[in-house]
Protein backbone atom coordinates (compact mmCIF):
# COMPACT_ATOMS: atom_id res chain seq x y z
CA UNK A 1 0.00 0.00 0.00
CA UNK A 2 2.93 2.75 0.70
CA UNK A 3 4.79 1.26 -1.76
CA UNK A 4 1.50 2.13 -4.34
CA UNK A 5 1.04 5.45 -3.10
CA UNK A 6 5.37 6.43 -3.00
CA UNK A 7 5.66 4.07 -6.81
CA UNK A 8 2.31 6.48 -8.57
CA UNK A 9 4.23 9.66 -7.24
CA UNK A 10 7.26 8.45 -8.86
CA UNK A 11 6.17 7.38 -11.76
CA UNK A 12 4.03 10.40 -12.38
CA UNK A 13 7.20 12.76 -11.72
CA UNK A 14 9.29 10.62 -14.17
CA UNK A 15 6.63 10.63 -16.77
CA UNK A 16 6.10 14.74 -15.85
CA UNK A 17 10.07 15.39 -16.18
CA UNK A 18 10.61 13.03 -19.79
CA UNK A 19 7.35 14.99 -21.26
CA UNK A 20 9.45 18.16 -20.26
CA UNK A 21 12.68 16.45 -22.21
CA UNK A 22 10.83 15.89 -24.97
CA UNK A 23 8.15 18.93 -25.37
CA UNK A 24 10.64 21.65 -23.91
CA UNK A 25 7.67 22.51 -21.25
CA UNK A 26 9.69 23.12 -18.20
CA UNK A 27 8.15 22.34 -15.97
CA UNK A 28 4.70 22.28 -16.23
CA UNK A 29 4.88 18.82 -17.73
CA UNK A 30 6.30 18.02 -14.57
CA UNK A 31 3.87 19.78 -12.26
CA UNK A 32 1.18 18.30 -13.83
CA UNK A 33 1.97 14.50 -13.80
CA UNK A 34 3.06 14.61 -10.32
CA UNK A 35 0.17 16.25 -9.29
CA UNK A 36 -1.87 13.34 -11.55
CA UNK A 37 0.55 10.79 -9.89
CA UNK A 38 -0.70 11.81 -6.03
CA UNK A 39 -3.56 11.49 -7.20
CA UNK A 40 -3.58 8.17 -9.13
CA UNK A 41 -1.52 6.67 -5.61
CA UNK A 42 -4.56 7.84 -3.24
CA UNK A 43 -6.78 6.16 -5.53
CA UNK A 44 -4.57 3.33 -5.87
CA UNK A 45 -4.07 2.63 -1.80
CA UNK A 46 -7.47 3.38 -1.34
CA UNK A 47 -8.43 0.56 -3.71
CA UNK A 48 -6.13 -1.87 -2.49
CA UNK A 49 -6.92 -0.75 1.31
CA UNK A 50 -10.63 -1.59 -0.19
CA UNK A 51 -9.86 -4.90 -1.05
CA UNK A 52 -7.90 -5.89 2.37
CA UNK A 53 -11.14 -4.52 4.40
CA UNK A 54 -13.51 -6.83 2.18
CA UNK A 55 -11.01 -9.64 2.53
CA UNK A 56 -10.80 -9.29 6.21
CA UNK A 57 -14.22 -9.07 6.35
CA UNK A 58 -15.05 -11.95 4.72
CA UNK A 59 -12.58 -13.68 6.78
CA UNK A 60 -14.43 -12.62 10.19
CA UNK A 61 -17.78 -13.45 8.55
CA UNK A 62 -16.19 -16.74 7.49
CA UNK A 63 -15.04 -17.61 10.93
CA UNK A 64 -17.53 -16.22 12.83
CA UNK A 65 -20.08 -18.75 10.74
CA UNK A 66 -17.85 -21.66 11.92
CA UNK A 67 -16.33 -22.27 8.17
CA UNK A 68 -12.72 -21.73 9.26
CA UNK A 69 -10.57 -18.67 8.17
CA UNK A 70 -10.60 -18.25 4.36
CA UNK A 71 -6.83 -19.13 3.35
CA UNK A 72 -5.57 -15.80 2.03
CA UNK A 73 -1.79 -14.12 2.22
CA UNK A 74 -1.23 -11.16 3.89
CA UNK A 75 -0.07 -8.09 1.55
CA UNK A 76 1.65 -5.81 4.12
CA UNK A 77 4.22 -3.22 3.31
CA UNK B 1 39.37 -4.13 10.65
CA UNK B 2 38.41 -7.46 9.82
CA UNK B 3 35.92 -7.43 12.36
CA UNK B 4 34.27 -4.13 11.10
CA UNK B 5 34.19 -5.84 7.73
CA UNK B 6 32.27 -8.94 9.36
CA UNK B 7 29.47 -6.58 10.89
CA UNK B 8 28.94 -4.06 8.21
CA UNK B 9 25.29 -5.23 7.74
CA UNK B 10 25.62 -4.29 4.10
CA UNK B 11 28.52 -6.22 2.96
CA UNK B 12 26.84 -9.14 2.00
CA UNK B 13 24.85 -7.63 -0.87
CA UNK B 14 28.26 -6.70 -2.39
CA UNK B 15 28.44 -8.42 -5.77
CA UNK B 16 31.63 -10.31 -6.38
CA UNK B 17 32.74 -10.49 -10.90
CA UNK B 18 33.78 -13.72 -11.70
CA UNK B 19 34.14 -13.73 -15.08
CA UNK B 20 34.19 -10.19 -17.32
CA UNK B 21 32.21 -10.55 -20.25
CA UNK B 22 30.69 -7.06 -22.30
CA UNK B 23 28.23 -6.83 -25.25
CA UNK B 24 28.19 -4.31 -27.12
CA UNK B 25 29.63 -1.75 -24.24
CA UNK B 26 27.10 -3.82 -22.00
CA UNK B 27 28.85 -4.73 -18.71
CA UNK B 28 27.03 -8.42 -18.58
CA UNK B 29 29.97 -9.77 -16.23
CA UNK B 30 28.95 -13.49 -14.67
CA UNK B 31 28.98 -12.82 -11.19
CA UNK B 32 28.40 -14.19 -7.67
CA UNK B 33 24.28 -13.67 -8.27
CA UNK B 34 24.54 -15.29 -11.67
CA UNK B 35 26.10 -18.01 -9.94
CA UNK B 36 23.65 -18.47 -7.00
CA UNK B 37 20.68 -18.11 -9.50
CA UNK B 38 21.97 -21.06 -11.45
CA UNK B 39 22.64 -22.67 -8.48
CA UNK B 40 18.69 -21.82 -8.01
CA UNK B 41 17.55 -23.17 -11.37
CA UNK B 42 19.49 -26.09 -11.10
CA UNK B 43 18.12 -27.28 -7.23
CA UNK B 44 15.00 -26.38 -8.24
CA UNK B 45 14.90 -28.91 -11.59
CA UNK B 46 16.67 -31.02 -9.65
CA UNK B 47 14.24 -31.93 -6.86
CA UNK B 48 11.32 -31.53 -9.69
CA UNK B 49 13.12 -33.83 -11.42
CA UNK B 50 13.67 -36.19 -8.42
CA UNK B 51 10.02 -35.73 -7.35
CA UNK B 52 8.28 -37.17 -10.76
CA UNK B 53 11.17 -39.76 -11.50
CA UNK B 54 9.30 -42.70 -10.77
CA UNK B 55 5.50 -41.85 -10.18
CA UNK B 56 3.36 -43.80 -8.49
CA UNK B 57 -0.56 -44.05 -7.48
CA UNK B 58 0.62 -43.58 -3.02
CA UNK B 59 3.17 -40.64 -3.84
CA UNK B 60 6.83 -41.10 -2.03
CA UNK B 61 7.70 -38.26 0.26
CA UNK B 62 9.39 -36.21 -2.66
CA UNK B 63 6.10 -36.88 -5.18
CA UNK B 64 3.93 -35.24 -2.64
CA UNK B 65 5.79 -32.10 -2.19
CA UNK B 66 6.12 -31.46 -5.73
CA UNK B 67 2.37 -32.32 -6.25
CA UNK B 68 1.79 -29.83 -3.54
CA UNK B 69 3.63 -27.10 -5.45
CA UNK B 70 1.78 -27.63 -8.56
CA UNK B 71 -1.71 -28.09 -6.96
CA UNK B 72 -0.58 -24.88 -4.79
CA UNK B 73 0.40 -22.84 -7.79
CA UNK B 74 -2.42 -24.45 -10.61
CA UNK B 75 -4.94 -23.41 -7.98
CA UNK B 76 -4.11 -19.97 -7.33
CA UNK B 77 -4.18 -19.61 -11.06
CA UNK B 78 -7.33 -20.85 -11.67
CA UNK B 79 -8.84 -18.83 -8.83
CA UNK B 80 -7.35 -15.53 -9.83
CA UNK B 81 -7.35 -16.20 -13.79
CA UNK B 82 -9.53 -18.82 -14.67
CA UNK B 83 -9.84 -21.75 -16.34
CA UNK B 84 -8.02 -20.35 -19.41
CA UNK B 85 -5.45 -19.01 -17.26
CA UNK B 86 -3.75 -22.55 -17.30
CA UNK B 87 -1.73 -21.77 -20.28
CA UNK B 88 0.13 -19.69 -18.64
CA UNK B 89 0.88 -21.90 -15.47
CA UNK B 90 4.24 -23.02 -16.73
CA UNK B 91 5.43 -19.27 -16.78
CA UNK B 92 3.60 -18.27 -13.37
CA UNK B 93 4.71 -21.76 -11.69
CA UNK B 94 8.84 -21.00 -13.21
CA UNK B 95 8.73 -17.31 -11.41
CA UNK B 96 7.15 -19.09 -8.14
CA UNK B 97 9.97 -21.66 -7.51
CA UNK B 98 12.59 -19.27 -9.03
CA UNK B 99 11.60 -16.53 -6.52
CA UNK B 100 11.02 -18.92 -3.89
CA UNK B 101 14.43 -21.11 -4.62
CA UNK B 102 16.52 -17.36 -4.45
CA UNK B 103 14.75 -16.22 -1.12
CA UNK B 104 15.37 -19.59 0.61
CA UNK B 105 18.80 -19.97 -0.96
CA UNK B 106 19.48 -16.63 0.79
CA UNK B 107 18.65 -18.11 4.31
CA UNK B 108 21.60 -20.42 4.14
CA UNK B 109 24.33 -18.92 5.67
CA UNK B 110 27.24 -17.26 3.70
CA UNK B 111 25.17 -17.91 0.51
CA UNK B 112 24.33 -14.79 -2.03
CA UNK B 113 20.27 -13.95 -2.22
CA UNK B 114 19.65 -12.99 -5.79
CA UNK B 115 16.32 -11.63 -4.92
CA UNK B 116 18.00 -9.19 -2.56
CA UNK B 117 19.41 -7.37 -5.91
CA UNK B 118 17.21 -4.97 -7.18
CA UNK B 119 18.41 -6.26 -11.15
CA UNK B 120 16.68 -9.33 -10.42
CA UNK B 121 13.47 -8.24 -8.86
CA UNK B 122 13.09 -5.63 -12.07
CA UNK B 123 13.91 -7.68 -14.25
CA UNK B 124 11.37 -10.38 -13.18
CA UNK B 125 9.05 -7.40 -12.78
CA UNK B 126 9.50 -6.63 -16.27
CA UNK B 127 8.99 -9.51 -17.89
CA UNK B 128 5.76 -9.56 -16.10
CA UNK B 129 4.82 -6.30 -17.45
CA UNK B 130 5.54 -7.02 -21.00
CA UNK B 131 4.74 -10.37 -21.14
CA UNK B 132 0.86 -8.58 -19.59
CA UNK B 133 1.13 -5.79 -22.60
CA UNK B 134 2.41 -8.23 -25.58
CA UNK B 135 -0.34 -10.96 -24.44
CA UNK B 136 -3.34 -8.44 -23.64
CA UNK B 137 -2.39 -7.00 -27.62
CA UNK B 138 -2.42 -10.25 -29.33
CA UNK B 139 -5.73 -11.92 -27.36
CA UNK B 140 -7.90 -8.54 -27.58
CA UNK B 141 -6.36 -6.63 -30.26
CA UNK B 142 -7.06 -2.84 -29.51
CA UNK B 143 -9.64 -3.17 -26.73
CA UNK B 144 -6.97 -4.08 -24.35
CA UNK B 145 -7.00 -0.31 -24.28
CA UNK B 146 -10.68 -0.70 -22.41
CA UNK B 147 -7.98 -1.58 -19.40
CA UNK B 148 -7.80 2.40 -18.59
CA UNK B 149 -11.46 3.25 -19.41
CA UNK B 150 -13.28 2.55 -16.00
CA UNK B 151 -16.95 1.30 -16.81
CA UNK B 152 -19.85 3.06 -15.45
CA UNK B 153 -18.62 6.20 -15.37
CA UNK B 154 -19.85 9.83 -17.38
CA UNK B 155 -17.57 11.02 -19.58
CA UNK B 156 -16.54 14.21 -18.40
CA UNK B 157 -14.76 12.31 -15.14
CA UNK B 158 -12.86 9.78 -17.94
CA UNK B 159 -10.42 12.67 -18.72
CA UNK B 160 -9.51 12.70 -15.22
CA UNK B 161 -9.82 8.83 -14.72
CA UNK B 162 -8.14 7.64 -17.80
CA UNK B 163 -4.83 9.54 -16.89
CA UNK B 164 -4.67 8.07 -13.31
CA UNK B 165 -5.73 4.26 -14.61
CA UNK B 166 -2.34 4.92 -17.08
CA UNK B 167 0.14 5.95 -14.35
CA UNK B 168 -1.27 3.03 -11.69
CA UNK B 169 -0.65 0.45 -14.37
CA UNK B 170 3.06 1.67 -15.05
CA UNK B 171 3.41 1.64 -10.74
CA UNK B 172 3.34 -2.23 -11.15
CA UNK B 173 6.38 -3.45 -12.48
CA UNK B 174 8.21 -0.79 -9.84
CA UNK B 175 5.85 -1.86 -6.76
CA UNK B 176 6.27 -5.45 -7.72
CA UNK B 177 10.36 -5.25 -7.71
CA UNK B 178 10.28 -3.12 -4.74
CA UNK B 179 7.96 -4.75 -2.82
CA UNK B 180 9.95 -8.58 -3.28
CA UNK B 181 13.34 -6.36 -3.42
CA UNK B 182 12.39 -4.64 -0.35
CA UNK B 183 10.96 -7.17 2.05
CA UNK B 184 14.58 -9.50 1.34
CA UNK B 185 16.90 -6.45 2.00
CA UNK B 186 15.45 -5.68 5.01
CA UNK B 187 15.11 -8.63 6.54
CA UNK B 188 18.51 -9.88 5.75
CA UNK B 189 19.71 -6.61 7.38
CA UNK B 190 17.59 -7.14 10.62
CA UNK B 191 19.09 -10.58 10.69
CA UNK B 192 22.78 -9.37 10.46
CA UNK B 193 22.72 -6.62 12.87
CA UNK B 194 21.20 -8.53 15.76
CA UNK B 195 23.89 -11.19 15.01
CA UNK B 196 26.59 -8.33 14.72
CA UNK B 197 24.96 -7.23 18.35
CA UNK B 198 25.39 -10.61 19.89
CA UNK B 199 28.80 -10.90 18.61
CA UNK B 200 29.78 -7.49 19.52
CA UNK B 201 28.40 -7.62 23.23
CA UNK B 202 30.03 -11.47 23.56
CA UNK B 203 33.17 -9.40 22.57
CA UNK B 204 33.32 -6.96 25.21
CA UNK B 205 34.66 -9.94 27.45
CA UNK B 206 32.88 -7.82 30.60
CA UNK B 207 29.56 -8.20 32.07
CA UNK B 208 28.12 -6.67 29.47
CA UNK B 209 28.38 -10.36 27.77
CA UNK B 210 25.58 -11.00 29.22
CA UNK B 211 23.31 -8.97 27.51
CA UNK B 212 24.27 -10.99 24.08
CA UNK B 213 21.39 -13.41 25.27
CA UNK B 214 18.87 -10.85 24.12
CA UNK B 215 19.81 -10.17 20.57
CA UNK B 216 20.64 -13.74 20.12
CA UNK B 217 17.35 -14.90 20.65
CA UNK B 218 16.23 -11.75 18.72
CA UNK B 219 18.15 -13.08 15.60
CA UNK B 220 17.02 -16.53 16.21
CA UNK B 221 13.02 -15.58 16.58
CA UNK B 222 13.95 -13.04 13.21
CA UNK B 223 15.47 -16.51 11.24
CA UNK B 224 11.84 -18.23 11.78
CA UNK B 225 10.00 -15.14 10.61
CA UNK B 226 12.83 -14.74 7.58
CA UNK B 227 11.60 -18.51 6.54
CA UNK B 228 7.81 -17.47 6.72
CA UNK B 229 8.81 -14.44 4.39
CA UNK B 230 10.76 -15.98 1.87
CA UNK B 231 7.41 -18.25 1.40
CA UNK B 232 5.34 -15.12 1.55
CA UNK B 233 6.99 -12.41 -0.32
CA UNK B 234 7.08 -15.73 -3.22
CA UNK B 235 3.72 -16.24 -2.84
CA UNK B 236 2.82 -12.30 -2.91
CA UNK B 237 5.28 -12.01 -6.44
CA UNK B 238 2.75 -15.04 -7.51
CA UNK B 239 -0.71 -13.45 -6.63
CA UNK B 240 -0.06 -10.03 -8.31
CA UNK B 241 1.30 -11.85 -11.17
CA UNK B 242 -1.40 -13.67 -11.39
CA UNK B 243 -3.33 -10.46 -11.10
CA UNK B 244 -1.50 -8.50 -13.59
CA UNK B 245 -2.67 -11.33 -15.84
CA UNK B 246 -5.86 -11.45 -15.69
CA UNK B 247 -5.79 -8.16 -16.82
CA UNK B 248 -4.68 -9.36 -20.35
CA UNK B 249 -7.83 -11.96 -20.29
CA UNK B 250 -10.42 -9.29 -18.88
CA UNK B 251 -9.51 -6.18 -20.04
CA UNK B 252 -12.55 -4.59 -19.12
CA UNK B 253 -13.43 -4.31 -15.37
Amino acid sequence: MVLDLIGSILVGLMFGLALDHVLGTEPWGMLALLALGMAAGFRLMLRTAEQQAKRIADETNAASAGAGAAKQGHEDT
Amino acid sequence: MMGQMALDPMHQFKVETLREFSIGGFDISFTTASLALMLVVVIVFALLFFAISKPKIVPSRMQSVGELGYEFVANMVRDTIGEEGIKFFPFIFTLFLLVFGCNMLGMIPYFVTPTAQIVVTAALALLVFFTVIVFGFIRNGIGFLKLFVPSGVPLPLLFLLVPLEIISFFVRPLTLSLRLFGNILAGHIVLKLFVGFTVALLGTASFLSVFAIAPFFLALAFTALEFLVAFLQAYIFTVLTCVYLNDAFHPSH
